[in-house]
């Protein structure tokens, strides 16, 4: 078997194996192959490969466990926690009560000298 | 959710991973639904059937949660590939493998011909085999991707860690090897 000096055609055949050609250079591949006995062999080799490592065994997936594996997207682990303004506002809150809390004795002190 | 693709016409993998960013869940059944299958076979062609589930899970969770450092400079199908390629290659290291080699066994062919009467047919399919299987790792895995799932040189540069110019040289010789072989 010898090669078809056309490198540029060889390089396609596997190409129109898998429909990847547009339109022209599959016309230009289809008329160079009914003349050119080497690619049409070529080809041929090329086929019966493919139909070969297609057949090997793959085993049966279940799309749903590996789905189910799936790290989950930065958006559903944002939208599972307090939103920012929220927090903001609890922040705020807490740091009032704190500071409250803190002065209440002098508060208290405050009001028993003036009686 | 608010759609983007035309109806009727599958969205592309960049809006499917673009939706499954912004919460869409169902986008990355529909990513895995597409893929698996390929990296399935992938997988099992370098020898990986052994626990290739497992393999073709793995990938799907690495590559899931390191999307944030896929640029899109390669197909997606080629980034799984590359994935897939490094667990497959992890495990052999850890299995202590001492040949590089990964031989396809007699039970990885799924041979269509036991149904079929057509010993010559058979006779072909295990010939052509044989040529594959005595192809280096390198070449099989470059004529496997070439042939059997169409990728460019490019591609197949990216996925197995070379040029598109040494890519394009190991199919080539790997063409050369079975038609030789095919004439023995």
């Amino acid at each position: 078997m010898t090669d078809c000096p056309n490198v540029q055609m060889r390089e396609r055949l596997p190409d129109l194996l898998h429909d990847a050609l547009d339109a022209s250079d599959r016309a230009a591949l289809e008329a160079h192959l009914a003349g050119c006995a080497d690619c049409a062999a070529e080809l041929a080799v090329l086929r019966s490969a493919r139909h070969v490592m297609s057949a090997v065994r793959v085993p049966v997936l279940d799309t749903a466990s590996i789905v189910a594996a799936l790290p989950r997207p930065v958006a559903l682990h944002l939208s599972g926690t307090v939103p920012r303004r929220s927090r903001t506002i609890f922040r705020i809150a807490a740091a009032v009560s704190f500071i409250r809390q803190a002065v209440s004795p002098w508060l208290s002190r405050g009001r028993s000298s003036a009686t | 959710m608010a759609s983007y693709s035309t109806p009727g016409v599958e969205a592309p993998d960049v809006e499917l991973i673009a939706r499954w960013r912004a919460g869409d869940e169902r986008a990355a059944t529909m990513l895995v639904e597409r893929h698996a299958s390929s990296v399935a076979r992938y997988v099992a062609s370098m020898g990986g059937r052994d626990g290739g589930e497992e393999v073709v899970q793995d990938t799907f969770v690495r590559a899931f949660g390191a999307l944030d450092s896929f640029r899109g400079d390669s197909s997606l199908r080629t980034w799984l590939f590359t994935i897939a390629r490094r667990l497959v290659m992890d495990r052999r290291r850890a299995s202590r493998r001492q040949r590089d080699t990964a031989e396809l066994q007699d039970g990885d062919l799924a041979t269509e011909y036991d149904a079929l009467d057509g010993l010559v047919a058979e006779e072909a399919h295990r010939t052509m085999q044989r040529a594959i299987e005595r192809l280096t790792p390198m070449q099989r895995e470059v004529f496997t991707l070439r042939v059997n799932d169409g990728m460019s040189y490019k591609e197949i540069a990216d996925v197995v860690g070379t040029t598109e110019g040494a890519a394009r040289v190991h199919y080539h010789n790997a063409l050369r090897q079975v038609k030789e072989r095919l004439h023995d």
